[in-house]
């Protein structure tokens, strides 16, 4: 006897007699740490933040040189880059 | 460095960045966009009042999540950097008019800057625009300087403070300018006259 076809509802626009498997995350996530999923995440940040960084000093340093808001400015940038890094990993702290 | 170095005799009379209000109303929507995220939880949670599943999934979007703060402190850093170029673009760009010209200077992006330098004498028309409510009562607008050259430009300043003020003082420095060349004119006048007569 031949294997039952799966047949189209066209009622509820379904397959019928077809199991769709469930969704599930590759081996490499189940194995994959927190631990290491956030500090991929940090050195991303990181490294964005920091060209980004060298390049707005850059521009304040040769472009507004003479004025005392540059180098404030700056660390301005720094300290609450850092606060706001911080508190993105806090959660994950030992 | 400096794009531009003053002439001997030359001073600067103003320098003009663009009106702090203008500068906060482009900084307005990473503020909203940063409080965003703590409201998008609650208003989650009121929609699922009513189903305790939900409520119970949805409360897991708390500061108290490790990857909810990860998520957020990046997304404010993110935002921090955005505004931080918001304020680097506000503070470059200036006006600086001097005793014989006036230096545009325009920071469109990192890497992106114009920097242009047109003198007193060939300013033709100089005209302050100001609308809206905010405008008015704080006292900021657009300036625009046309020049008289073969091929006549438009410099425009928008959202600086007191254009009235400002187109005051560049007409007196233009006014200046002419009275002096007539001066200097009426000045070999003379003297051509006597080397004349001598």
């Amino acid at each position: 006897m031949a294997a039952p076809v799966p047949s189209w509802d066209t009622t509820r626009n379904t397959m019928q007699d077809a199991q769709a498997p469930a969704f599930q995350l590759g081996p490499a996530f189940e194995v994959m740490e927190p631990a290491k999923i956030v500090s991929v995440i940090a050195w991303v940040m990181f490294v964005f933040w920091a060209l980004y960084t060298l390049i707005a000093a850059y521009h304040w340093v040769r472009y507004g040189q003479n004025s005392s808001v540059a180098i404030p400015a700056i660390i301005t940038h720094i300290i609450i880059s850092l606060s706001l890094a911080l508190f993105a990993v806090s959660g994950f702290a030992p | 460095m400096e794009e531009f170095k003053l002439e001997p005799g030359e001073h600067v009379i103003r320098s003009v960045r663009k009106h702090w209000f203008v500068f906060f109303a482009q900084l307005l929507p990473f503020a909203l966009l940063a409080l965003l995220p703590l409201l998008i939880p609650g208003f989650l949670r009121g929609l699922a009042a009513s189903a305790p599943a939900a409520e119970a999934s949805f409360a897991a979007l708390s500061l108290a999540n490790e990857w909810a703060r990860l998520l957020l402190g990046a997304w404010w850093l993110f935002l921090w950097m955005f505004a931080f170029n918001t304020f680097t673009q506000y503070y470059l760009n200036r006006w600086v008019i001097t005793g014989t010209r006036i230096v545009y200077i325009y920071q469109y992006g990192f890497f992106s800057r114009e920097v242009s330098s047109f003198l007193l004498v060939r300013v033709q028309d100089v005209t302050t625009e100001t609308h809206g409510l905010f405008a008015t009562l704080l006292g900021y607008g657009n300036l625009v300087v046309q020049t008289a050259s073969e091929n006549s430009q438009h410099f425009r300043m928008t959202g600086i403070p007191h254009p009235s003020e400002l187109r005051d003082i560049i007409m007196k420095q233009v006014a200046d300018l002419h009275d002096d060349g007539k001066a200097n004119d009426s000045n070999h006048a003379v003297r051509d006259v006597i080397n004349g007569i001598l």
